[in-house]
């Protein structure tokens, strides 16, 4: 066990320092685990879903879509105008989201984790939370009316459920590295989370304190401002989701800025994945280095028909890119 | 299949890297057939890979193009799950760049100008029917779904819907002692500003065993060196998530006020000096108790990195006033934690007064020390003296502001601070925002803590120094660092003058606005007969206690700062403001 820990540091500074050259910078160095929990957490229910999951998360997703909408259209169109002004709310912002907070929310949050969700997504949140049974119709039917559900998610005047209020754009990513670095500091004072209320479970792991941000958010100075600061307090636990839709509120956005974003997130030390799949602009094909060091990184992969030598670097490499502490666990990938 | 590993895939990929976002978007926003358009359009310009692009767009029907095109992976639930599981594995800091369409799956997908459009009700009709719903069924949530029970199950089963409520609600109280520091005031006082006050009190409560000691947590954007925060940073240590480090200053020998070691329970988080960081962290730790079910008090310090030095100017009977003594340049580089000097002075509550305001709005509870202030900071100059502060901490909700002008009364409303911080909201708890000075004044001699009626009513806001009676022609009010003035003009002007002090024109002024005449304030001025003229001043904007003349309508005079301000000494600046003791005699002239 010792042995295998102490591999999986090693992979880990491997893989920082193999970060660091290719960035210029120096990575913060792995660090101790200060969350004694962690170790002993159950493991995560998979969040990876077979067909039959997948199927229904497409409909899970195409239905709370539907909702959003109606629910902008049902405040502007259907209710009753009572001072003439136009309601608002915003379906296109919302839809762009459906897919990334169906994930979230049906297969990978678990209780301890808290998000920020994207203001302008908030019809989308709200309406995926009444599929869980936890928002009202009512309120749906009221959105943006007193006391329904608000334009933007609110702590204070939405359902107890908002876990971060949003609505100045750019804050989210701020608030839930702080709020990150606020468990870590309770952990490490001896200072627990608390179990759940009506319950005695408590939270067997750190929560993931996850901000869910609009493209055009990265032009706010605050978030960088934030980055340095997790970089130099070495923050874990958080999470940004960039709902790249390359627009703004205005236009569309600049080509390429996901590689400017990404750069800013890495050079603060955040591991940056880009979820996009094959046809999107600006995508590139991967290089033949990318992907011999993909090759290098990836689990147990068969090359002509054979297994490819698991040498002891291998091993470590992958364990640190997993994160176990055991190289054997890794195998399953 | 993988769209740029079937035949024309590499014709596809470069095509698409030659297509920019807005065409993408007007594309995606045309469908299919647009599609088709552009790309067999372009095609010949292909040379070699001509053909093949072609073949790879007619396999492919309008919808099924449409569809491969905007495959991206911000929509695709594999290529999220795999992402969201891998980062799971570690808890390393990520960012997930998710390529998605704005509109995705609506009739305005793609469109650039979507972000303020509606779906029209045609469209929404066209949607409904899509979907297989009617009028009847449109708002239920599982239904004309292929498999409703099981998504419904699904989303039940869901690991985050696992507990009955997220929210911890209120957590334990703290008990918060009455006396926080016994060495702080008292009948044998010395001269002192209120921000050393405040450095005192929070050093006797980290010397203490009180269980409120552990729960405190200090931020400091960059400027905890040399101000009173050092003795809490060095007896409770600085929080680091990482491995404890010695100081290297302490290890050589190296004479230095503040102990920089960190270590894994300190309690001292030390930031940048971006102010905005600041109020987001305080946003954060002040959530502490609704997310986690752990009261913490964070408390944010900005404070300036020098000594205050006390020179007399000689003009106060009681107290005597002092400019600050420079000495900055003193404690540059002390650690790499400190590379710059700088402080949350407090004209800069504004620079984070969004992120101020956002802590507000989510009921976090904090408290927010903003110091020095006014022109109280005389040589400082204009861009650091604050004075429109007093009108940001009256107006924000969930925060109650405090601006005392002694150290006895810091450790009060201190006390008072730690427990409005861990109020529920229904019965006035909230952040707390302290308004402090560096200028070092003398301190009355009397034994708060034996007199509990004073202490309540400088929790309430406002207390007499030289109570008013049926004589009684004229009442200066006057708040924070501007007592000497305050008091010298009361002493010139002789026993007709009654003196009151404003410790928090926010609490006065709330209350009055909620409760009328059974507020604090009024029950204060009823006491003034109807004909005197009350006088007010402040170092800070003269609104902050104008009001109190339609209280019980009184004639009222407002002294205070409504100006930007300039480098100068006190006397100077008192004087070219009109918050000097001559400026307030003069006021007081019918």
């Amino acid at each position: 066990m010792l042995a295998a820990s102490r591999a999986t540091r090693l992979g880990r500074t491997l893989l920082a320092r193999h970060e660091s050259v290719a960035l210029g910078v120096e990575v913060p160095r792995p660090r101790p685990p200060v969350h004694a929990a962690v170790a002993h957490a159950p493991p995560r229910a998979r969040a990876v879903a077979g067909e039959r999951e997948l199927a229904l998360l497409r409909q899970i997703e195409e239905k709370a879509n539907w909702l959003s909408c109606l629910m902008v259209h049902n405040a502007n169109n259907v209710r009753p105008s009572r001072d003439g002004l136009k309601v608002g709310g915003h379906q296109a912002s919302s839809a762009s989201l459906s897919t990334i907070l169906t994930a979230l929310f049906a297969r990978v949050l678990e209780p301890q984790d808290r998000v920020a969700v994207k203001p302008h997504a908030s019809p989308m949140y709200h309406a995926l939370q009444y599929m869980m049974g936890r928002q009202t119709l009512d309120n749906l039917k009221r959105f943006r009316s007193l006391g329904g559900v608000q334009a933007y998610p609110s702590r204070t005047k939405d359902l107890p459920e908002v876990d971060f209020s949003t609505g100045s754009v750019g804050l989210g990513p701020a608030v839930t590295a702080f709020a990150a670095l606020t468990e870590s500091y309770l952990r490490a004072h001896g200072l627990s989370p608390k179990p759940w209320p009506g319950t005695s479970e408590a939270p067997s792991r750190p929560g993931r304190m996850v901000s869910i941000v609009g493209d055009a958010e990265m032009d706010e100075g605050n978030v960088f401002e934030a980055l340095l600061e997790s970089w130099k307090l070495d923050i874990p636990n958080a999470w940004c989701v960039v709902d790249y839709n390359r627009q703004s509120l205005d236009k569309n956005l600049e080509e390429a800025s996901h590689r400017i974003h990404e750069k800013m997130f890495r050079l603060a030390g955040w591991s940056a994945r880009r979820t996009c799949r094959h046809a999107a602009p600006g995508v590139r094909r991967p290089t033949v280095a990318r992907r011999a060091r993909r090759r290098l990184l990836a689990p147990e992969r068969r090359a002509n028909g054979r297994l490819l030598p698991a040498s002891p670097a291998r091993r470590m490499w992958r364990c640190a890119r997993a994160g176990t502490s055991s190289p054997s666990n890794t195998a399953k990938g | 299949m993988r769209a740029f590993e079937q035949p024309g895939g590499a014709a596809l990929h470069k095509w698409l890297n030659r297509c920019d976002n807005a065409t993408f978007s007007a594309l995606t926003f045309r469908g299919g057939s647009a599609w088709r358009e552009a790309m067999l359009r372009d095609a010949p310009a292909f040379g070699e890979q001509a053909r093949a692009l072609k073949a790879l767009v007619e396999r492919h029907s309008d919808e099924e193009l449409h569809v491969l095109m905007t495959d991206l992976g911000g929509h695709c639930f594999e290529t999220l799950l795999e992402a969201f599981e891998h980062a799971a594995s570690t808890d390393r800091r990520t960012v997930f760049i998710a390529y998605t369409v704005k509109g995705h799956g609506l009739p305005l997908a793609g469109h650039r100008d979507n972000h303020g459009l509606f779906l029209a009700p045609a469209q929404v009709d066209a949607l409904r029917a899509r979907l297989g719903l009617s009028a009847a069924d449109e708002w239920e949530p599982f239904s004309a779904l292929v498999d409703g029970q099981i998504a419904r199950q699904l989303l039940e089963a869901a690991p985050i819907n696992r507990v009955p409520t997220r929210s911890h609600g209120l957590a334990e109280r703290v008990d918060v002692p009455l006396d926080l520091a016994p060495t702080v005031g008292g009948a044998l006082a010395k001269p002192t500003s209120t921000q050393a006050a405040f450095g005192n009190v929070l050093k006797a409560v980290a010397q203490s065993e009180a269980p409120l000691a552990d729960r405190i947590v200090t931020a400091c954007p960059d400027v905890t060196t040399t101000t009173g925060l050092s003795g809490f940073v060095n007896k409770r240590g600085v929080f680091t998530t990482g491995r404890a480090h010695a100081d290297p200053f302490k290890t050589a020998r190296a004479h230095s006020l503040t102990n920089w070691a960190t270590r894994s329970d300190g309690q001292h988080i030390e930031l940048g000096i971006a102010e905005n960081n600041l109020c987001l962290l305080l946003a954060a730790m002040g959530l502490s108790a609704p997310l986690f079910g752990q009261r913490l008090f964070p408390i944010g310090a900005g404070a300036r990195r020098e000594r205050a030095a006390p020179h007399r100017c000689g003009r106060a009977p009681r107290a005597r006033c002092a400019a600050p003594h420079r000495a900055a340049v003193l404690l540059t580089r002390v650690s790499p934690h400190t590379r710059r000097t700088g402080t949350l002075y407090d004209p800069f509550v504004s620079r984070a007064l969004d992120s101020l305001n956002y802590a507000c709005y989510m009921d976090s509870r904090f408290m927010l020390v903003g110091t020095p202030s006014g022109i109280s900071l005389a040589p400082e100059g204009g861009a650091h003296q604050s004075f429109n502060t007093p009108l940001i901490g009256m107006a924000m909700p969930n925060l109650r502001m405090y601006e005392p002008a002694f150290a006895d009364e810091v450790k009060v409303l201190m006390r008072a601070g730690f427990e409005c911080m861990q109020a529920p909201a229904a019965e006035g708890g909230s952040a707390v925002y302290l308004r402090l000075s560096t200028r070092v004044l003398e301190q009355p001699a009397r034994e708060l803590m034996t007199d509990d009626a004073l202490r309540a009513d400088m929790v309430a806001g406002a207390y007499w120094h030289a109570p008013p009676d049926e004589t009684t022609t004229h009442v200066i009010a006057f708040a924070g660092a501007v007592a000497p003035e305050a008091f010298e003009a009361a002493a010139r002007r002789g026993p007709q003058t009654a003196l009151l002090q404003v410790t928090s024109y926010d609490a006065l002024a709330s209350a009055w606005q909620s409760e009328g005449e059974r507020s604090h304030a009024h029950r204060v001025l009823e006491r003034v007969p109807r004909d005197a003229k009350l006088v007010t001043v402040l170092d800070g904007h003269p609104a902050a206690l104008s009001w109190l003349g339609g209280v019980c309508g009184h004639r009222v005079r407002a002294l205070g700062v409504a100006s930007f301000g300039q480098s100068a000494d006190i006397v100077d600046l008192y004087r070219a403001h009109g918050i000097d003791a001559e400026a307030i005699v003069s006021a007081c002239a019918p």
